[in-house]
Protein backbone atom coordinates (compact mmCIF):
# COMPACT_ATOMS: atom_id res chain seq x y z
CA UNK A 1 0.00 0.00 0.00
CA UNK A 2 1.13 3.54 -0.68
CA UNK A 3 1.59 5.82 2.29
CA UNK A 4 0.59 8.74 0.10
CA UNK A 5 -1.15 8.49 -3.21
CA UNK A 6 -1.76 11.70 -5.13
CA UNK A 7 -3.73 11.89 -8.37
CA UNK A 8 -4.15 15.08 -10.41
CA UNK A 9 -4.04 17.31 -7.37
CA UNK A 10 -4.96 20.93 -8.08
CA UNK A 11 -4.92 23.95 -5.80
CA UNK A 12 -5.31 27.51 -7.03
CA UNK A 13 -5.09 30.85 -5.29
CA UNK A 14 -7.14 33.11 -7.52
CA UNK A 15 -5.54 32.85 -10.95
CA UNK A 16 -2.36 31.28 -9.68
CA UNK A 17 -2.19 27.50 -9.87
CA UNK A 18 0.05 26.77 -6.89
CA UNK A 19 -0.33 23.05 -7.44
CA UNK A 20 -1.10 22.17 -11.02
CA UNK A 21 -2.34 18.63 -11.45
CA UNK A 22 0.41 16.64 -9.81
CA UNK A 23 0.41 12.88 -9.26
CA UNK A 24 2.84 10.71 -7.33
CA UNK A 25 2.98 7.79 -4.94
CA UNK A 26 5.03 7.45 -1.80
CA UNK A 27 5.49 3.75 -1.03
CA UNK A 28 5.13 2.79 2.62
CA UNK A 29 8.47 2.80 4.40
CA UNK A 30 10.23 4.88 1.80
CA UNK A 31 12.22 8.06 2.12
CA UNK A 32 10.79 10.59 -0.26
CA UNK A 33 12.29 13.97 -1.09
CA UNK A 34 10.27 16.80 -2.47
CA UNK A 35 12.46 19.32 -4.17
CA UNK A 36 11.92 22.66 -5.75
CA UNK A 37 12.84 26.30 -5.68
CA UNK A 38 10.97 28.59 -3.30
CA UNK A 39 7.39 29.15 -4.33
CA UNK A 40 7.31 25.96 -6.40
CA UNK A 41 4.30 24.58 -4.51
CA UNK A 42 6.10 22.31 -2.03
CA UNK A 43 4.62 23.82 1.10
CA UNK A 44 1.17 24.01 -0.46
CA UNK A 45 1.32 20.29 -1.22
CA UNK A 46 2.49 19.51 2.33
CA UNK A 47 -0.34 21.64 3.73
CA UNK A 48 -2.87 19.72 1.66
CA UNK A 49 -1.45 16.38 2.79
CA UNK A 50 -1.78 17.33 6.47
CA UNK A 51 -5.28 18.74 5.80
CA UNK A 52 -4.47 22.34 6.63
CA UNK A 53 -5.64 23.30 3.14
CA UNK A 54 -8.45 21.96 1.01
CA UNK A 55 -7.59 21.04 -2.54
CA UNK A 56 -9.69 22.15 -5.49
CA UNK A 57 -9.72 18.86 -7.35
CA UNK A 58 -7.94 15.57 -7.64
CA UNK A 59 -7.58 12.67 -5.25
CA UNK A 60 -5.35 12.33 -2.22
CA UNK A 61 -5.21 9.17 -0.15
CA UNK A 62 -3.12 8.60 2.97
CA UNK A 63 -2.63 4.90 3.75
CA UNK A 64 -5.64 4.19 1.55
CA UNK A 65 -7.96 6.64 3.31
CA UNK A 66 -9.25 9.92 1.97
CA UNK A 67 -7.29 12.87 3.34
CA UNK A 68 -10.43 14.34 4.93
CA UNK A 69 -10.99 11.26 7.08
CA UNK A 70 -10.30 12.61 10.61
CA UNK A 71 -8.38 9.46 11.56
CA UNK A 72 -5.77 10.27 8.94
CA UNK A 73 -4.41 12.96 11.25
CA UNK A 74 -3.33 10.29 13.73
CA UNK A 75 -1.10 8.72 11.10
CA UNK A 76 0.74 11.92 10.27
CA UNK A 77 3.44 13.73 12.21
CA UNK A 78 4.40 17.16 10.92
CA UNK A 79 7.56 19.17 11.42
CA UNK A 80 6.90 22.70 10.26
CA UNK A 81 9.50 25.06 8.95
CA UNK A 82 8.83 27.69 11.63
CA UNK A 83 8.92 27.15 15.38
CA UNK A 84 5.45 26.09 16.50
CA UNK A 85 5.73 25.47 20.21
CA UNK A 86 5.42 27.82 23.16
CA UNK A 87 8.64 29.57 24.16
CA UNK A 88 7.79 29.81 27.86
CA UNK A 89 6.89 26.15 28.23
CA UNK A 90 9.51 23.44 28.53
CA UNK A 91 10.00 20.98 25.71
CA UNK A 92 8.40 18.25 27.81
CA UNK A 93 5.37 20.43 28.65
CA UNK A 94 4.95 21.35 25.00
CA UNK A 95 5.19 17.78 23.77
CA UNK A 96 2.87 16.57 26.55
CA UNK A 97 0.19 19.09 25.60
CA UNK A 98 0.38 17.97 21.96
CA UNK A 99 0.17 14.33 23.06
CA UNK A 100 -3.08 15.12 24.93
CA UNK A 101 -4.54 16.64 21.79
CA UNK A 102 -4.17 13.25 20.11
CA UNK A 103 -6.14 11.67 22.95
CA UNK A 104 -3.21 10.24 24.91
CA UNK A 105 -3.45 10.35 28.69
CA UNK A 106 -2.08 8.97 31.95
CA UNK A 107 0.89 6.63 31.85
CA UNK A 108 0.48 6.07 28.08
CA UNK A 109 1.04 9.77 27.59
CA UNK A 110 4.14 9.87 29.80
CA UNK A 111 5.57 6.86 28.00
CA UNK A 112 4.82 8.33 24.58
CA UNK A 113 6.42 11.66 25.50
CA UNK A 114 9.49 9.92 26.92
CA UNK A 115 9.91 7.73 23.87
CA UNK A 116 9.40 10.61 21.41
CA UNK A 117 11.99 12.73 23.23
CA UNK A 118 14.41 9.83 23.16
CA UNK A 119 13.93 9.07 19.46
CA UNK A 120 14.49 12.73 18.63
CA UNK A 121 17.52 12.89 20.92
CA UNK A 122 15.85 15.67 22.89
CA UNK A 123 15.97 14.17 26.39
CA UNK A 124 18.96 16.28 27.51
CA UNK A 125 17.11 19.54 27.21
CA UNK A 126 13.55 18.27 27.77
CA UNK A 127 13.09 20.43 30.85
CA UNK A 128 14.37 23.65 29.35
CA UNK A 129 12.12 26.32 27.90
CA UNK A 130 11.54 25.87 24.18
CA UNK A 131 12.28 29.56 23.57
CA UNK A 132 15.78 29.18 25.03
CA UNK A 133 16.92 26.36 22.76
CA UNK A 134 19.48 26.60 19.97
CA UNK A 135 18.33 26.09 16.39
CA UNK A 136 19.37 22.44 16.31
CA UNK A 137 17.83 21.63 19.69
CA UNK A 138 14.62 23.32 18.67
CA UNK A 139 14.46 21.22 15.55
CA UNK A 140 14.95 18.06 17.61
CA UNK A 141 12.17 19.20 19.94
CA UNK A 142 9.94 19.77 16.88
CA UNK A 143 10.68 16.24 15.71
CA UNK A 144 9.86 14.87 19.17
CA UNK A 145 6.52 16.69 19.00
CA UNK A 146 5.83 15.22 15.55
CA UNK A 147 6.55 11.70 16.87
CA UNK A 148 4.56 11.88 20.12
CA UNK A 149 1.44 10.15 18.81
CA UNK A 150 3.36 7.43 16.97
CA UNK A 151 2.62 8.45 13.38
CA UNK A 152 3.35 6.14 10.43
CA UNK A 153 4.15 9.04 8.15
CA UNK A 154 6.50 11.88 9.00
CA UNK A 155 6.28 15.11 6.99
CA UNK A 156 9.10 17.61 7.31
CA UNK A 157 9.02 21.00 5.66
CA UNK A 158 12.63 22.04 5.10
CA UNK A 159 13.83 20.51 8.35
CA UNK A 160 17.42 21.58 7.88
CA UNK A 161 17.02 25.15 6.65
CA UNK A 162 18.87 27.70 8.73
CA UNK A 163 21.03 25.13 10.53
CA UNK A 164 24.81 24.94 10.52
CA UNK A 165 26.33 22.04 8.52
CA UNK A 166 27.13 19.88 11.54
CA UNK A 167 23.64 20.22 13.04
CA UNK A 168 22.16 19.67 9.61
CA UNK A 169 23.90 16.36 9.32
CA UNK A 170 22.82 15.37 12.82
CA UNK A 171 19.16 16.11 12.05
CA UNK A 172 19.47 14.41 8.71
CA UNK A 173 20.98 11.25 10.19
CA UNK A 174 18.24 11.14 12.82
CA UNK A 175 15.46 11.39 10.24
CA UNK A 176 17.25 8.81 8.12
CA UNK A 177 17.46 6.56 11.18
CA UNK A 178 13.73 6.86 11.84
CA UNK A 179 13.11 5.74 8.29
CA UNK A 180 15.71 2.98 8.01
CA UNK A 181 15.43 1.84 11.61
CA UNK A 182 11.72 1.79 12.32
CA UNK A 183 10.32 1.80 8.80
CA UNK A 184 8.55 5.12 9.18
CA UNK A 185 7.61 6.68 5.86
CA UNK A 186 9.33 10.05 5.49
CA UNK A 187 8.43 12.80 3.09
CA UNK A 188 10.47 15.95 3.27
CA UNK A 189 10.97 19.08 1.31
CA UNK A 190 14.36 20.61 0.88
CA UNK A 191 16.30 22.80 -1.44
CA UNK A 192 19.60 21.26 -0.47
CA UNK A 193 20.29 18.90 -3.33
CA UNK A 194 23.00 16.92 -1.59
CA UNK A 195 20.46 15.89 1.05
CA UNK A 196 18.15 14.42 -1.53
CA UNK A 197 21.00 12.14 -2.63
CA UNK A 198 20.11 9.70 0.17
CA UNK A 199 16.42 9.56 -0.66
CA UNK A 200 14.72 6.56 -2.27
CA UNK A 201 12.76 8.78 -4.54
CA UNK A 202 12.98 12.40 -5.58
CA UNK A 203 10.24 14.55 -7.03
CA UNK A 204 11.24 17.92 -8.41
CA UNK A 205 8.43 20.41 -8.54
CA UNK A 206 8.51 23.78 -10.22
CA UNK A 207 5.69 26.18 -10.95
CA UNK A 208 3.23 23.76 -9.35
CA UNK A 209 4.10 20.92 -11.72
CA UNK A 210 6.28 17.86 -11.37
CA UNK A 211 9.19 18.43 -13.70
CA UNK A 212 11.23 15.37 -12.80
CA UNK A 213 10.74 12.20 -10.80
CA UNK A 214 13.15 9.36 -10.12
CA UNK A 215 15.83 8.00 -7.86
CA UNK A 216 18.76 10.33 -7.23
CA UNK A 217 21.00 8.34 -9.59
CA UNK A 218 18.36 8.32 -12.32
CA UNK A 219 18.05 12.10 -12.07
CA UNK A 220 21.80 12.52 -12.13
CA UNK A 221 22.05 10.23 -15.11
CA UNK A 222 19.38 12.04 -17.03
CA UNK A 223 19.95 15.67 -16.17
CA UNK A 224 23.54 16.22 -15.21
CA UNK A 225 26.66 16.01 -17.34
CA UNK A 226 30.18 15.04 -16.43
CA UNK A 227 32.56 17.81 -17.21
CA UNK A 228 36.24 18.38 -17.74
CA UNK A 229 37.88 21.67 -16.86
CA UNK A 230 41.37 22.53 -18.04
CA UNK A 231 43.71 25.47 -17.74
CA UNK A 232 45.60 26.10 -20.97
CA UNK A 233 49.26 27.08 -21.41
CA UNK A 234 48.44 28.18 -24.92
CA UNK A 235 44.78 29.08 -25.18
CA UNK A 236 44.81 29.74 -28.93
CA UNK A 237 46.32 26.34 -29.67
CA UNK A 238 43.89 24.54 -27.34
CA UNK A 239 40.99 26.30 -29.03
CA UNK A 240 42.31 25.39 -32.48
CA UNK A 241 42.82 21.70 -31.68
CA UNK A 242 39.41 21.33 -29.96
CA UNK A 243 37.66 23.02 -32.88
CA UNK A 244 39.44 20.85 -35.45
CA UNK A 245 38.34 17.71 -33.54
CA UNK A 246 34.78 19.03 -33.31
CA UNK A 247 34.68 18.98 -29.49
CA UNK A 248 32.26 21.45 -27.92
CA UNK A 249 33.62 23.68 -25.14
CA UNK A 250 33.11 26.88 -23.22
CA UNK A 251 36.02 29.19 -22.61
CA UNK A 252 36.58 31.77 -19.97
CA UNK A 253 39.95 33.51 -19.44
CA UNK A 254 42.13 30.62 -20.48
CA UNK A 255 40.01 28.03 -18.71
CA UNK A 256 38.14 25.56 -20.89
CA UNK A 257 35.08 23.65 -19.80
CA UNK A 258 34.19 20.60 -21.87
CA UNK A 259 31.00 18.56 -21.36
CA UNK A 260 31.61 14.80 -21.45
CA UNK A 261 29.31 11.88 -22.14
CA UNK A 262 31.31 9.79 -19.70
CA UNK A 263 34.33 10.62 -17.58
CA UNK A 264 36.38 8.13 -19.67
CA UNK A 265 36.11 10.46 -22.64
CA UNK A 266 38.52 12.78 -20.88
CA UNK A 267 41.42 10.39 -21.54
CA UNK A 268 41.43 10.94 -25.29
CA UNK A 269 41.02 14.68 -24.93
CA UNK A 270 43.94 14.97 -22.54
CA UNK A 271 46.10 12.96 -24.91
CA UNK A 272 45.23 15.42 -27.62
CA UNK A 273 46.17 18.43 -25.50
CA UNK A 274 48.77 17.06 -23.08
CA UNK A 275 51.64 19.35 -24.20
CA UNK A 276 49.70 22.62 -24.05
CA UNK A 277 47.73 22.17 -20.81
CA UNK A 278 48.74 23.51 -17.41
CA UNK A 279 46.32 21.40 -15.31
CA UNK A 280 42.98 19.69 -15.62
CA UNK A 281 40.11 18.34 -13.59
CA UNK A 282 37.36 15.84 -14.39
CA UNK A 283 34.14 16.12 -12.40
CA UNK A 284 31.15 13.78 -12.32
CA UNK A 285 27.74 15.42 -12.69
CA UNK A 286 26.10 16.23 -9.37
CA UNK A 287 22.52 16.36 -8.23
CA UNK A 288 22.97 20.11 -7.95
CA UNK A 289 23.67 20.30 -11.68
CA UNK A 290 20.62 18.17 -12.30
CA UNK A 291 18.46 20.40 -10.11
CA UNK A 292 19.61 23.55 -11.85
CA UNK A 293 19.08 21.94 -15.25
CA UNK A 294 15.60 20.75 -14.29
CA UNK A 295 14.38 24.00 -12.81
CA UNK A 296 15.98 26.11 -15.50
CA UNK A 297 18.46 27.66 -13.10
CA UNK A 298 15.82 29.90 -11.58
CA UNK A 299 16.06 28.51 -8.09
CA UNK A 300 17.92 30.01 -5.20
CA UNK B 1 -6.21 14.81 30.90
CA UNK B 2 -8.40 15.31 27.89
CA UNK B 3 -7.60 17.47 24.91
CA UNK B 4 -9.80 20.43 25.87
CA UNK B 5 -8.31 20.69 29.35
CA UNK B 6 -4.79 20.20 28.01
CA UNK B 7 -5.24 23.13 25.65
CA UNK B 8 -6.78 25.21 28.47
CA UNK B 9 -3.83 24.42 30.71
CA UNK B 10 -1.36 25.31 27.96
CA UNK B 11 -3.03 28.69 27.33
CA UNK B 12 -3.19 29.51 31.04
CA UNK B 13 0.50 28.64 31.47
CA UNK B 14 1.39 30.81 28.47
CA UNK B 15 -0.35 33.75 30.16
CA UNK B 16 0.89 33.28 33.71
CA UNK B 17 4.49 32.68 32.62
CA UNK B 18 4.51 35.89 30.59
CA UNK B 19 5.03 38.45 33.35
CA UNK B 20 4.63 41.29 30.87
CA UNK B 21 1.22 40.00 29.78
CA UNK B 22 0.08 39.69 33.40
CA UNK B 23 1.33 43.19 34.23
CA UNK B 24 -0.29 44.85 31.24
CA UNK B 25 -3.57 43.05 31.76
CA UNK B 26 -3.65 44.71 35.20
CA UNK B 27 -2.79 48.12 33.75
CA UNK B 28 -6.36 49.39 34.04
CA UNK B 29 -6.35 48.39 37.70
CA UNK B 30 -3.08 50.20 38.33
CA UNK B 31 -4.45 53.33 36.67
CA UNK B 32 -7.53 53.20 38.88
CA UNK B 33 -5.46 52.71 42.01
CA UNK B 34 -3.19 55.61 41.10
CA UNK B 35 -6.01 58.00 40.22
CA UNK B 36 -7.79 57.01 43.37
CA UNK B 37 -4.85 57.51 45.67
CA UNK B 38 -3.74 60.74 43.98
CA UNK B 39 -6.99 62.63 44.19
CA UNK B 40 -10.25 60.70 43.81
CA UNK B 41 -10.19 59.42 47.39
CA UNK B 42 -9.76 62.83 48.97
CA UNK B 43 -12.24 64.40 46.61
CA UNK B 44 -14.91 61.87 47.55
CA UNK B 45 -14.24 62.13 51.28
CA UNK B 46 -14.35 65.95 51.11
CA UNK B 47 -17.67 65.96 49.30
CA UNK B 48 -19.33 64.17 52.22
CA UNK B 49 -18.21 66.16 55.28
CA UNK B 50 -19.51 65.18 58.69
CA UNK B 51 -19.83 61.57 57.55
CA UNK B 52 -17.72 59.27 59.76
CA UNK B 53 -16.13 56.21 58.18
CA UNK B 54 -16.21 57.76 54.71
CA UNK B 55 -12.60 56.65 54.11
CA UNK B 56 -13.54 53.01 54.66
CA UNK B 57 -16.62 53.37 52.52
CA UNK B 58 -14.86 54.82 49.46
CA UNK B 59 -12.03 52.28 49.83
CA UNK B 60 -14.56 49.46 49.75
CA UNK B 61 -16.33 51.21 46.88
CA UNK B 62 -13.27 51.48 44.64
CA UNK B 63 -12.06 47.96 45.42
CA UNK B 64 -15.48 46.51 44.52
CA UNK B 65 -15.38 48.35 41.23
CA UNK B 66 -11.90 47.00 40.52
CA UNK B 67 -13.15 43.51 41.26
CA UNK B 68 -15.75 44.05 38.54
CA UNK B 69 -13.19 44.93 35.83
CA UNK B 70 -10.32 42.57 36.69
CA UNK B 71 -11.84 39.56 34.88
CA UNK B 72 -12.44 41.72 31.79
CA UNK B 73 -8.89 42.98 31.40
CA UNK B 74 -7.22 39.70 32.44
CA UNK B 75 -9.44 37.70 30.06
CA UNK B 76 -8.31 39.99 27.30
CA UNK B 77 -4.70 39.43 28.35
CA UNK B 78 -5.18 35.66 28.29
CA UNK B 79 -6.65 35.80 24.79
CA UNK B 80 -3.42 37.24 23.50
CA UNK B 81 -2.14 33.66 23.21
CA UNK B 82 -4.97 32.80 20.83
CA UNK B 83 -4.44 35.89 18.70
CA UNK B 84 -0.69 35.23 18.53
CA UNK B 85 -1.33 31.60 17.58
CA UNK B 86 -3.48 32.76 14.70
CA UNK B 87 -1.16 35.47 13.48
CA UNK B 88 2.08 33.50 13.70
CA UNK B 89 0.51 30.42 12.13
CA UNK B 90 1.27 28.38 15.25
CA UNK B 91 -2.38 27.46 15.20
CA UNK B 92 -1.43 25.01 12.41
CA UNK B 93 0.26 22.84 14.99
CA UNK B 94 -3.17 22.38 16.61
CA UNK B 95 -5.08 22.09 13.36
CA UNK B 96 -3.04 19.03 12.33
CA UNK B 97 -4.26 17.20 15.44
CA UNK B 98 -7.61 15.37 15.46
CA UNK B 99 -9.05 18.02 17.80
CA UNK B 100 -12.39 19.42 16.55
CA UNK B 101 -12.91 23.18 16.11
CA UNK B 102 -15.53 23.11 18.88
CA UNK B 103 -13.08 21.45 21.28
CA UNK B 104 -10.45 23.99 20.28
CA UNK B 105 -12.84 26.87 21.05
CA UNK B 106 -13.87 25.26 24.33
CA UNK B 107 -10.23 24.96 25.40
CA UNK B 108 -9.65 28.62 24.64
CA UNK B 109 -12.76 29.76 26.51
CA UNK B 110 -11.92 27.62 29.52
CA UNK B 111 -8.38 29.00 29.77
CA UNK B 112 -9.71 32.54 29.47
CA UNK B 113 -12.18 31.77 32.24
CA UNK B 114 -9.47 30.21 34.41
CA UNK B 115 -7.24 33.26 34.05
CA UNK B 116 -10.20 35.56 34.80
CA UNK B 117 -11.27 33.69 37.90
CA UNK B 118 -7.77 33.17 39.31
CA UNK B 119 -6.93 36.86 38.90
CA UNK B 120 -10.34 37.86 40.36
CA UNK B 121 -9.87 35.56 43.32
CA UNK B 122 -6.45 37.05 44.03
CA UNK B 123 -7.95 40.53 43.74
CA UNK B 124 -10.80 39.64 46.09
CA UNK B 125 -8.35 38.21 48.63
CA UNK B 126 -6.24 41.38 48.52
CA UNK B 127 -9.37 43.55 48.87
CA UNK B 128 -10.65 41.62 51.87
CA UNK B 129 -7.28 41.64 53.61
CA UNK B 130 -6.89 45.38 53.00
CA UNK B 131 -10.42 46.25 54.12
CA UNK B 132 -10.15 44.06 57.19
CA UNK B 133 -6.77 45.52 58.10
CA UNK B 134 -8.05 49.09 57.78
CA UNK B 135 -11.03 48.33 59.99
CA UNK B 136 -13.68 48.59 57.30
CA UNK B 137 -16.94 46.98 58.42
CA UNK B 138 -17.56 43.84 56.39
CA UNK B 139 -20.17 41.13 56.49
CA UNK B 140 -19.12 37.50 56.21
CA UNK B 141 -22.10 36.73 53.98
CA UNK B 142 -21.17 39.65 51.71
CA UNK B 143 -17.62 38.36 51.35
CA UNK B 144 -18.78 34.78 50.77
CA UNK B 145 -21.40 35.85 48.21
CA UNK B 146 -18.75 37.92 46.40
CA UNK B 147 -16.51 34.88 46.21
CA UNK B 148 -19.30 32.82 44.65
CA UNK B 149 -20.23 35.59 42.22
CA UNK B 150 -16.69 35.63 40.87
CA UNK B 151 -17.84 32.63 38.80
CA UNK B 152 -20.54 34.40 36.74
CA UNK B 153 -18.34 37.49 36.65
CA UNK B 154 -15.34 35.66 35.14
CA UNK B 155 -17.55 33.49 32.92
CA UNK B 156 -19.28 36.45 31.32
CA UNK B 157 -16.03 38.40 30.89
CA UNK B 158 -14.25 35.44 29.27
CA UNK B 159 -17.07 34.58 26.88
CA UNK B 160 -17.65 38.18 25.83
CA UNK B 161 -13.94 38.86 25.31
CA UNK B 162 -13.52 35.55 23.46
CA UNK B 163 -16.38 36.41 21.10
CA UNK B 164 -14.89 39.83 20.38
CA UNK B 165 -11.43 38.35 19.83
CA UNK B 166 -12.75 35.83 17.34
CA UNK B 167 -13.02 38.75 14.90
CA UNK B 168 -9.41 39.76 15.46
CA UNK B 169 -6.67 38.45 13.21
CA UNK B 170 -3.53 40.44 14.04
CA UNK B 171 -1.58 41.38 17.14
CA UNK B 172 -1.77 45.00 16.07
CA UNK B 173 -5.55 44.97 16.09
CA UNK B 174 -5.50 43.08 19.36
CA UNK B 175 -3.22 45.63 21.06
CA UNK B 176 -5.54 48.38 19.88
CA UNK B 177 -8.57 46.62 21.28
CA UNK B 178 -6.74 45.88 24.48
CA UNK B 179 -5.83 49.53 25.07
CA UNK B 180 -9.37 50.68 24.30
CA UNK B 181 -10.87 48.11 26.66
CA UNK B 182 -8.38 48.91 29.42
CA UNK B 183 -9.03 52.64 29.21
CA UNK B 184 -12.78 52.58 28.64
CA UNK B 185 -13.73 49.93 31.14
CA UNK B 186 -12.73 52.12 34.09
CA UNK B 187 -14.92 54.94 32.81
CA UNK B 188 -17.86 52.82 31.73
CA UNK B 189 -18.05 51.01 35.04
CA UNK B 190 -17.94 54.29 36.96
CA UNK B 191 -14.59 53.74 38.69
CA UNK B 192 -12.40 56.55 37.36
CA UNK B 193 -15.22 58.84 38.35
CA UNK B 194 -18.50 57.96 40.04
CA UNK B 195 -21.46 57.09 37.80
CA UNK B 196 -23.44 60.11 39.02
CA UNK B 197 -20.83 62.63 37.87
CA UNK B 198 -20.93 61.41 34.25
CA UNK B 199 -23.28 62.83 31.58
CA UNK B 200 -26.49 60.83 31.32
CA UNK B 201 -25.63 59.35 27.91
CA UNK B 202 -22.38 57.98 29.34
CA UNK B 203 -24.32 56.61 32.30
CA UNK B 204 -26.64 54.75 29.94
CA UNK B 205 -23.75 53.31 27.94
CA UNK B 206 -21.96 52.38 31.15
CA UNK B 207 -25.04 50.63 32.45
CA UNK B 208 -25.18 48.51 29.29
CA UNK B 209 -21.74 47.09 30.07
CA UNK B 210 -22.08 43.82 32.02
CA UNK B 211 -18.99 44.56 34.13
CA UNK B 212 -20.79 47.63 35.56
CA UNK B 213 -23.48 45.33 36.90
CA UNK B 214 -20.95 43.02 38.48
CA UNK B 215 -19.31 46.12 39.99
CA UNK B 216 -22.64 47.28 41.42
CA UNK B 217 -23.35 43.85 42.89
CA UNK B 218 -19.88 43.70 44.45
CA UNK B 219 -20.28 47.23 45.86
CA UNK B 220 -23.47 46.25 47.63
CA UNK B 221 -21.89 43.10 49.02
CA UNK B 222 -18.51 44.52 50.06
CA UNK B 223 -19.25 48.19 50.77
CA UNK B 224 -22.83 47.77 52.03
CA UNK B 225 -21.87 47.46 55.69
CA UNK B 226 -19.56 50.46 55.52
CA UNK B 227 -22.33 52.48 53.90
CA UNK B 228 -24.90 51.53 56.51
CA UNK B 229 -22.48 52.56 59.21
CA UNK B 230 -21.45 55.85 57.57
CA UNK B 231 -25.03 56.91 56.85
CA UNK B 232 -26.50 55.68 60.15
CA UNK B 233 -29.44 57.94 60.93
CA UNK B 234 -29.08 59.93 57.71
CA UNK B 235 -32.22 60.83 55.77
CA UNK B 236 -33.32 58.29 53.15
CA UNK B 237 -32.89 60.82 50.29
CA UNK B 238 -29.21 61.29 51.16
CA UNK B 239 -28.62 57.55 51.12
CA UNK B 240 -30.53 57.07 47.86
CA UNK B 241 -28.62 59.89 46.19
CA UNK B 242 -25.32 58.39 47.31
CA UNK B 243 -26.35 54.94 46.09
CA UNK B 244 -27.20 56.10 42.60
CA UNK B 245 -24.29 58.58 42.35
CA UNK B 246 -21.73 55.98 43.33
CA UNK B 247 -23.19 53.19 41.23
CA UNK B 248 -24.63 51.00 43.95
CA UNK B 249 -27.96 51.26 42.16
CA UNK B 250 -28.04 51.18 38.38
CA UNK B 251 -30.87 52.57 36.29
CA UNK B 252 -31.77 52.04 32.68
CA UNK B 253 -34.59 54.31 31.57
CA UNK B 254 -36.90 54.17 34.57
CA UNK B 255 -35.90 50.65 35.52
CA UNK B 256 -33.87 50.08 38.65
CA UNK B 257 -31.69 46.97 38.76
CA UNK B 258 -31.28 44.91 41.89
CA UNK B 259 -28.77 42.09 42.38
CA UNK B 260 -31.01 39.47 40.75
CA UNK B 261 -31.93 41.52 37.67
CA UNK B 262 -28.31 42.64 37.28
CA UNK B 263 -27.12 39.03 37.26
CA UNK B 264 -29.88 38.08 34.83
CA UNK B 265 -28.84 40.92 32.57
CA UNK B 266 -25.18 39.82 32.70
CA UNK B 267 -26.06 36.23 31.90
CA UNK B 268 -28.39 37.31 29.08
CA UNK B 269 -25.69 39.42 27.41
CA UNK B 270 -23.21 36.60 27.92
CA UNK B 271 -25.58 34.19 26.17
CA UNK B 272 -25.76 36.53 23.17
CA UNK B 273 -21.98 36.71 22.91
CA UNK B 274 -21.76 32.95 23.37
CA UNK B 275 -24.03 32.55 20.34
CA UNK B 276 -21.74 34.90 18.38
CA UNK B 277 -18.70 32.86 19.40
CA UNK B 278 -20.39 29.59 18.38
CA UNK B 279 -21.39 31.11 15.04
CA UNK B 280 -17.79 32.20 14.43
CA UNK B 281 -16.46 28.72 15.23
CA UNK B 282 -19.08 27.11 12.97
CA UNK B 283 -18.36 29.55 10.14
CA UNK B 284 -14.67 28.69 10.13
CA UNK B 285 -15.36 25.05 9.46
Amino acid sequence: MSAISVRNLVKSYGDVRAVDSISFDVPEGSFFAFLGPNGAGKSTTISIICSLLDHDSGELKIFGRDVNDPDVKRDIGVVFQDPMMDPRLTVRENVTVRGCLYGLHGSDLDAAVGSALEKADATDFADRHYGKLSGGQRRRADIARALVHGPRLLLLDEPTSGLDPKTRKHIWDMVMGLNRGSGMTVLLTTHYMEEAADADDVVVIDGGRIVAHGTPSELKEEYSTDRMTLVAKDADEVRRRLESEGIGFEESRGTFSIPLRTTLESASIIQLLLDIVESYEVRMGTLDDAFIRITGGQGE
Amino acid sequence: MNAVLALAKRNSLCYFRDRGAVFFSLMAVLIVVMLYLLFLRNMLIDSYPDTPGMGNLVDAWVLSGILGIVPVTTSAGALQTLVTDRESGRIRDFLVTPMSPAAFAAGNIISTFVVGIVMSAVTLAICLVYLYATGCPLSVTGAAASAILLIPSALSASIIMYAICSFIRTSGAFSGLFVVVSVLIGFLCGIYMPMGTMPSAMQTIGTLVPASHMGAVFRNLLAGEAMDEAFLGAPAETVDAFRSDMGFDLFLGGFQFDAATSLLYVLGITAVFFAVAVAMVARKR
